[in-house]
C-alpha cells in the first residue's frame, strides 16, 4: 500500500536524503493528535487536569518529531513522499499520505513550536472556563487538522485538511457560544471560508482532470515539462486555486470573517488566527508555486494584486479600531496581504520567511494581549494603559513582538519584511514597493498607538490587574526568543539557510535569492518603521492621546469608511446577503405561493372556460349526473374557479402537468 | 384495420381524465378521473397489440396488470378518502391545505 | 395481523430477521458471480449492478425497521401490516432494480409506492398525515398513469416489451430522436421525476414528508427517492440512450432548478421534517445532475457511477439526519427547529451524530457527503461540455448555500439559549435507534475515509452498460 519510492525524481539541486525512519514515521505527527483528541473526548473529565495533559503531551511529542526532523533536514536535507492508495474513481487515483521535504517540515516546526506553548499557556489561560475539556480536544484536534493539510502529498488531502481546520476554527471561534454574537462569528467564518473551499474544490478537480492526477508533485512536474493539456486550463485552475487560498489566508475582500473570529478565546486566536490556520493559504500557493510561476504566470499578478490590496486596506483599518485583539487581527490580515503578495511577485522564500517569522512575532502578539486581556477583562484599549507598571514581563514581550512586526533590526521582522520589499523592488514592481513601504509605515504606527493605548499612560480601566501566572509568561518569553532570532536564518550576505530549507523539494523552485542587502529596500523599509513608531509616539505619547484615550487624528471622513471597514460587511448584507436570504429566497417563496398559484389559477381558468362550456352541456347534464351522486353546486362556474384558488392539491396537481407541458413543447419545439 | 380513431378515442379520454383531475374537487371524482387515463392507456395497448398482432399478446398481458394494480390503487384511494372523510366531513380536496409551502 | 396487541413484538422481530437473512442470497450471488444472469426471456436480470442496489435497499428498509419499533408501539397503530407494507415496498424495490423489461419495471415502481400511500397516512387521526397521504397518492397516480402513456407509446412503436429489443428497434428504424419517442421520453421522465422529487414535480414532498409518520418518511426520502433513481437510470440508459440529447438538455434544467429551490426554499424553513424535505428536493439535484450531463456526452458509464456513488452515501446520512430529527423533535415536542436550544446538551451523542449528518450533507471532509459531492463535480466538470460546467458552478453556488441551513441547525442544538430544556425530562435514545445511528455514522465516516471501496462501482456500472 505504502509507496516508498519517490514517484517522480527530485528536480532541486541540493543535497537530500530520504530521510530514513523519522520520515517513514512522520505519519504519527498526523495520526497522533486525531488518537489524543478520542482520549480525551473519553477520559479527559476524570484525569486530574481534565485532558490538558494529554494534549500537551501529544503536542509536546509532535514538537520534538518536528524538531528532530528539522534537525535531520538543516544538517542533510530531506525529500520523500509516501502515499496510501485508498481506491481510485474513474480516472484518477484517490491517495493520502504524507511528504517530508523543506516546506512541510518547516510548517511542521512552525505548528509544534506555536502549538505546544499555546497549550501551555491556555492551560492557565483558560482554567476555570466552561468546557475546558472540550476547549483541549478541539484544539488537539485542530493541531491534527492542520498537520493533514501540511502533510499533504496530494491535493485531495489538502482539502480534506483544508476543510477540517474550518470546521475546528468553526468549534473554536464559537466556544462562548453562549454569546450570540460569538456563534454569529463561527457560522460567518465558517460560511465565508466554504465560499472559497468550493472554488478551491473545483481549482482541484479541474488540476485532476487535466493531469490525471492528483499527486501535487507529479502536477507540478507536469507543469514545469510544458504539458498541453494542463496549459489551456492553467489560469482558470489557479485562480480558483487563489480564492481557495483567499478563503483561509482572509484575502480582501473575504477577509471579513478574520476580524470576527477574534471572538474566540485568545489562545485560538493566537494559534489559529495567526501563526497557522490562516497561513494556509500561503502554504497552498507555496506549494504550487511551480505550478504558478510555469503555467500561469498572470495569475501570479492577479495574487499579488489582492495581496497589495489587502496588506494597505487591512493595515489602515487596524489603525481606528479600540479592541486590542481586532487591531492585531487586522494587522494579521495585513501582513498575510504581504505574504500573498511575495508569492504574485514571484518571492517564494521571502513569502514563507515572513510566514515564519509572523508566526512567532504574532503568535507572542496575541498571548501578550491574551495576558492582557486576562487582566483587565476587557478587550477594549480605551479601558487599558499604564500596564507597563502591573505588568512587566508582558509589557516587554509585547514591546518585542511590536518592534518585530513594525520591522526594526535585528528582530525578525525586519528581515523577512526586508525581502519581500527587496523582492518587490527587483521585479520592478514600483507602485506596490511603495504601496508595501507605506503599509510597513502604518503598521509600525498602529502598533506603536496599540502600545501606547495599552500600556504607556495611566490605567484608565477599572480593577487591579496585576501579572498573569508564570504559566502564561513563559510561553511570552519563550516566544519573544524567536521573535527576536528568528530572522537571523536568512541573511543576505551572512547565511541564508532558510532558503536553502524551503528550496529543497521534489520539484525545483525558480526564484530570485537576493545576493546582498537591496539598501534601496532596507533604507525605505527602516525609514518607513521607524517614521511610523515616531509619528505614533508623538500622536499618542507626547500629545497626550493616550491619556484620555481619544484619537486626535481622527479625520472624520476618512475615519468613518475606515472604522466601517469600508463598508465591507453593509455591502455583503446589502448586495449578497439580504437578497439571497430574503429577496431571493422570499422571492422563491412568492413565486411559490404567488406565482405558481397565479400560473396554476391563470392555467385553471382558462381550462376552466373551456371546460365550462363542455361541462355546462355535456358533463352537466349527461355523464356528471350519472357518476357525480355526492357533489353539490358543480354548476356555479365562479364557485369552481374560486375554489381553484384556495385549493392546493390541485395546484400541486397543476403544477406537475404544467411541468410536463413546458417540458414537452421544449423539447418537441424548441431543442 | 381502424387505428388512428381508437388512438384518438384513447387520447380524448387521457385529456378527460387530465381536465377531471384538474377541475373536480370531489376526491372521489379526481380518482374517477385518473381511472379515465389508466383506462385510456388500457385502449392504447390493446390497439398497439391488436395492430402489430403480437404473437405473445403482450399489450393485452399488459391490460390485464393496468387493471389489476387500478383496482388496488382505487381501493387504496378510496381508504385514504374515507379516512380523510372522518376527520374532516369533506371530501372536496381543495380545503385540506393545513400544509403549506 | 394475527398476533394479539401484546406480542406484536414477534412481527418486528421476525421482519427484521427476514430483512437481515435476505442479504445471505446476494452475498452468496455476489460471491459467485461471473456474468449477468437473465431470466424470463431477457425481463430479468442479476448483475453486479443491482445486487448492489439491492443491498442498499434492503440495508434501508432494516434500519427504517429500527427506526421503527419504538415508533409503532407508542401509539395505537396497525403494527403488523406496518411491517407487511414495507416489506411490500422493498420487494417494489428490488424488482424495480432487475428489471429489464417495461411490464416488470412499471409493476416494481408501482408495488414499491403503491404501500408507501397509505404508510404515508399512518398517522390515522391526524390530520396532516391525511392530507399528505391524499397529496401523495393523488399525484402518485397521476405520475403511474402518465408512465404507463409513455410505456404505452414505446410499445406501439417497437412492438416489444424488453428493454433490449425495444432500443435496438429504436435505433434500427431511426427512430430515437422522433416525437413519439420524445413524448413517451417525457412523460416517463415526468412520472420519475414525481418519485425522486424534483421540480416542477416535488410539491407533494414537503406536505407529505411533513405529515407521515417520521420513519415512514425517513423510508420515503431515501428508499423511495433510490428506486425511482434506479427506474429512471435504468430506462433512459436502456431505452432512450439513442435521444440523450433531448432528454440531457432536459434533465440539466430540471437540475439546476431542483438544486436552486430546493435550497432556497429550504433557507426559509423552520420545521425540520419540511426543511429536511427541501434539502432532500435539492440533493435529487445534485444525483440528477451527472446522468443529466451523459445524456448530453454519452458517456452513461460515468454518469451512472457519480448518480449511484452519490445515491448511495446520501441514502445513509439523510437516515442519519431523520434519525436525528426524530430524536430531538421528540424530547423538545416542537416542531420549530429554532425552539431546539442547546438540546443537545441533554444528550452530547445524539448532537454529535446530527452534527455529522448535517455537515456530511453539507459536504464536508472527511465526511462521506463530500466524497459524493466530490464525484459529482468532477463528473460535471471532466465531461468537457460548457453545459456540464455550468451545472457545476450552479451547484458549487448551491453547496454554499446549503451550508447555512445544514450548519444552522447544529449551530442551534449546541450554541443557542436553552429554552425548551426541562431538567427532569428524560431524552429518549432507546436502543434500536442508537444501532442506526451508529451504523450510518460509521457508514458515513467509512465512505468519506476511505473512498476506495466505492471505486468497484466504476466497474460495476460498466458491467451494467456493458450488456
Amino acid at each position: 500500500m505504502v509507496n516508498f519510492k519517490p514517484t517522480v525524481f527530485a528536480e532541486g539541486e541540493l543535497v537530500y536524503t530520504d530521510g530514513g525512519i523519522l520520515a517513514e514515521y512522520a505519519w504519527l505527527l498526523v495520526v497522533l493528535p486525531f488518537v489524543a483528541a478520542l482520549v480525551i473526548t473519553f477520559t479527559g473529565k476524570y484525569l486530574p487536569l481534565k485532558g490538558a495533559e494529554v494534549a500537551l503531551t501529544t503536542i509536546g511529542v509532535i514538537f520534538l518529531y518536528s524538531a528532530a526532523l528539522m534537525y535531520l533536514h538543516i544538517t542533510g536535507g530531506v525529500v520523500n513522499e509516501f502515499f496510501i492508495n485508498v481506491g481510485s474513481i474513474g480516472v484518477f487515483d484517490i491517495e493520502f499520505g504524507w511528504v517530508v521535504d523543506g516546506l512541510s517540515i518547516m510548517m511542521y516546526f512552525v505548528v509544534g513550536t506555536v502549538a505546544l506553548l499555546v497549550f501551555i499557556y491556555a492551560t492557565n489561560y483558560m482554567e476555570g472556563e466552561i468546557r475546558y475539556t472540550f476547549f483541549f480536544t478541539s484544539l488537539t484536534l485542530f493541531a491534527g487538522s492542520m498537520l493533514v493539510l501540511v502533510s499533504s502529498p496530494t491535493l485531495i488531502q489538502i482539502l480534506i485538511g483544508w476543510e477540517l481546520v474550518g470546521v475546528c476554527s468553526y468549534l473554536l471561534i464559537g466556544h462562548y457560544w453562549e454569546k450570540k454574537d460569538n456563534s454569529s462569528a463561527a457560522m460567518k467564518a465558517f460560511i465565508t471560508n466554504k465560499i472559497a473551499d468550493v472554488g478551491l474544490m473545483i481549482g482541484i478537480i479541474i488540476l485532476a482532470l487535466n493531469t490525471g492526477t492528483l499527486r501535487i508533485s507529479e502536477i507540478l512536474y507536469q507543469s514545469t515539462h510544458n504539458y498541453e493539456k494542463l496549459s489551456t486550463v492553467a489560469f482558470v485552475a489557479a485562480i480558483l486555486l487563489f480564492i481557495g487560498a483567499m478563503g483561509k489566508s482572509a484575502q480582501f475582500p473575504l477577509h471579513v470573517w478574520l476580524p470576527d473570529a477574534m471572538a474566540g478565546p485568545t489562545p485560538v486566536s493566537a494559534l489559529m488566527h495567526a501563526a497557522t490556520m490562516v497561513t494556509a493559504g500561503v502554504y497552498l500557493l507555496a506549494r504550487m508555486f511551480p505550478f504558478y510561476k510555469a503555467m500561469a504566470p498572470e495569475a501570479l499578478d492577479v495574487v499579488m494584486l489582492f495581496g497589495v490590496i489587502t496588506l494597505l486596506a487591512a493595515g489602515l483599518i487596524a489603525v481606528v479600531q479600540d479592541d486590542l485583539k481586532k487591531v492585531l487581527a487586522y494587522s494579521t490580515v495585513s501582513q498575510l496581504g504581504y505574504m500573498v503578495a511575495a508569492i504574485g511577485s514571484g518571492a517564494y522564500t521571502a513569502a514563507l520567511f515572513h510566514l515564519w517569522t509572523h508566526a512567532f512575532f504574532k503568535a507572542l502578539l496575541f498571548l501578550g494581549a491574551g495576558s492582557v486581556i486576562h487582566a483587565v477583562h476587557s478587550n477594549s484599549m480605551l479601558e487599558m494603559g499604564g500596564l507597563r507598571k502591573v505588568m512587566p514581563k508582558t509589557f516587554a514581550t509585547f514591546i518585542i513582538g511590536t518592534v518585530a512586526l513594525a520591522g526594526l533590526p535585528p528582530f525578525a521582522g525586519f528581515f523577512s519584511k526586508d525581502e519581500i520589499l527587496a523582492s518587490f523592488n527587483h521585479e520592478g514592481e514600483t507602485t506596490f514597493f511603495f504601496i508595501a513601504v507605506l503599509g510597513a509605515f502604518i503598521t509600525a504606527f498602529y502598533m506603536t498607538r496599540a502600545v501606547s493605548l495599552t500600556f504607556l499612560g495611566e490605567y484608565r480601566g477599572h480593577g487591579h490587574p496585576h501579572e498573569s501566572h508564570n504559566l502564561m509568561t513563559t510561553p511570552l518569553l519563550t516566544l519573544s526568543v524567536f521573535a527576536i532570532a528568528s530572522g537571523w536564518v536568512n541573511i543576505p550576505g551572512v547565511y541564508t539557510g532558510f532558503t536553502d530549507w524551503v528550496t529543497t523539494r521534489k520539484n525545483k523552485i525558480v526564484e530570485y535569492h537576493p545576493e546582498s542587502f537591496d539598501l534601496f529596500a532596507l533604507s525605505s523599509g527602516l525609514l518607513a518603521g521607524l517614521l511610523g513608531i515616531g509619528l505614533g509616539y508623538y500622536f499618542y505619547q507626547l500629545q497626550g492621546s493616550a491619556e484620555t484615550g481619544d484619537d486626535k487624528i481622527k479625520i472624520q471622513p476618512i475615519w468613518s469608511v475606515l472604522e466601517n471597514k469600508y463598508y465591507l460587511d453593509h455591502f455583503y448584507f446589502k448586495f449578497v446577503i439580504d437578497p439571497v436570504k430574503i429577496n431571493i429566497s422570499k422571492a422563491v417563496d412568492k413565486f411559490n405561493t404567488n406565482v405558481i398559484d397565479r400560473f396554476v389559477n391563470g392555467f385553471g381558468q382558462v381550462a376552466s372556460l373551456m371546460g365550462g362550456v363542455v361541462y355546462n352541456n355535456f358533463d352537466q347534464n349527461g355523464i356528471d349526473k350519472l357518476l357525480n351522486m355526492s357533489s353539490t353546486g358543480t354548476d356555479n362556474f365562479g364557485g369552481k374557479v374560486k375554489l381553484l384558488q384556495t385549493g392546493k392539491t390541485q395546484q400541486y396537481l397543476m403544477l406537475f402537468l404544467g411541468g410536463v407541458v413546458t417540458i414537452s413543447l421544449l423539447i418537441l419545439f424548441i431543442i | 384495420m381502424i387505428v388512428q380513431p381508437v388512438l384518438v378515442v384513447a387520447a380524448a379520454l387521457f385529456s378527460l381524465g387530465i381536465y377531471g383531475i384538474l377541475v373536480r374537487r370531489n376526491a372521489v371524482m379526481v380518482l374517477l378521473s385518473i381511472e379515465l387515463i389508466l383506462n385510456s392507456v388500457n385502449i392504447n395497448f390493446i390497439m398497439f397489440d391488436t395492430m402489430l398482432a403480437d404473437v405473445l399478446m403482450q399489450g393485452q398481458i399488459f391490460t390485464i396488470f393496468i387493471i389489476t394494480i387500478a383496482a388496488a390503487e382505487v381501493g387504496i384511494g378510496l381508504a385514504i378518502v374515507l379516512m380523510l372523510f372522518r376527520n374532516r366531513q369533506t371530501a372536496n380536496i381543495n380545503e385540506f391545505d393545513l400544509m403549506k409551502w | 395481523m394475527i398476533l394479539p396487541r401484546k406480542s406484536k413484538y414477534y412481527v418486528a422481530a421476525f421482519a427484521l430477521l427476514g430483512t437481515l437473512f435476505s442479504l445471505a442470497p446476494l452475498v452468496i450471488q455476489w460471491a459467485n458471480y461471473t456474468s449477468p444472469i437473465y431470466a424470463f426471456e431477457n425481463s430479468f436480470v442479476v448483475d453486479k449492478f443491482s445486487i448492489i442496489l439491492k443491498g442498499l435497499f434492503i440495508l434501508i428498509t432494516y434500519l427504517t425497521f429500527l427506526l421503527s419499533i419504538n415508533f409503532i408501539e407508542s401509539d395505537k397503530y396497525y403494527q403488523g401490516e406496518y411491517y407487511y407494507l414495507l416489506l411490500s415496498s422493498l420487494l417494489g424495490a428490488l424488482i424495480v432494480s432487475s428489471s429489464r423489461d417495461l411490464l416488470t419495471i412499471f409493476i416494481g415502481i408501482e408495488l414499491a409506492s403503491t404501500p408507501m400511500f397509505l404508510l404515508s397516512g399512518w398517522k390515522k387521526g391526524d390530520r396532516k398525515s391525511n392530507e399528505g397521504a391524499i397529496k401523495f397518492f393523488l399525484l402518485g397516480v397521476l405520475s403511474a398513469s402518465l408512465i404507463l402513456y409513455g410505456f404505452s407509446l414505446l410499445y406501439g412503436l417497437s412492438g416489444k416489451l424488453v428493454f433490449s429489443e425495444i432500443s435496438s428497434h429504436l435505433l434500427s428504424a431511426s427512430l430515437a430522436n422522433s416525437p413519439v419517442v420524445l413524448l413517451s421520453a417525457i412523460l416517463v421522465i415526468s412520472g420519475i421525476g414525481f418519485k425522486i422529487s424534483v421540480v416542477p414535480f416535488h410539491s407533494w414532498a414537503p406536505d407529505t414528508y411533513e405529515g407521515a409518520p417520521l420513519p415512514v418518511t425517513a423510508y420515503l426520502s431515501v428508499s423511495s427517492k433510490a428506486t425511482g433513481f434506479v427506474a429512471l437510470i435504468i430506462l433512459l440508459t436502456k431505452v432512450f440512450a439513442g435521444s440523450g440529447s433531448s432528454w440531457g438538455i432536459i434533465l440539466v434544467i430540471i437540475s439546476g432548478l431542483t438544486m436552486t429551490l430546493g435550497n432556497l426554499v429550504a433557507l426559509q424553513q423552520n420545521n425540520p421534517v419540511r426543511l429536511l424535505a427541501y434539502s432532500s428536493i435539492s440533493q435529487a439535484g445534485f444525483i440528477l445532475a451527472p446522468i443529466a450531463i451523459s445524456g448530453i456526452t454519452g458517456d452513461y458509464q460515468d454518469g451512472i457511477f457519480a448518480s449511484v456513488t452519490y445515491l448511495i452515501i446520501y441514502a445513509f446520512m439523510n437516515l442519519g439526519a431523520f434519525l436525528s430529527v426524530h430524536l430531538f423533535s421528540n424530547y423538545a415536542g416542537s416542531t420549530n427547529f429554532y425552539e431546539w436550544g442547546g438540546v443537545a446538551r441533554k444528550s452530547p451523542l445524539a448532537g454529535v451524530l446530527t452534527t455529522v449528518f448535517f455537515f456530511s450533507l453539507a459536504g464536508i471532509p472527511p465526511l462521506g457527503g463530500w466524497f459524493a459531492k466530490f464525484v459529482v463535480f468532477r463528473s460535471l466538470l471532466g465531461s468537457a461540455n460548457s453545459i456540464g460546467i455550468a451545472l457545476g458552478v450552479v451547484g458549487a453556488i448551491n453547496a454554499v448555500i446549503a451550508l447555512v441551513y445544514y450548519a444552522r441547525i447544529s449551530k442551534v442544538i449546541w450554541m443557542d439559549e436553552p429554552k425548551s430544556i426541562n431538567e427532569e425530562k428524560i431524552f429518549q435514545f432507546e436502543n434500536p435507534l442508537k444501532v442506526v445511528g451508529v451504523f450510518t455514522v460509521l457508514i458515513t465516516f467509512v465512505s468519506g475515509i476511505f473512498p476506495g471501496i466505492f471505486s468497484y462501482l466504476g466497474e460495476v456500472s460498466s458491467i451494467f452498460f456493458g450488456n
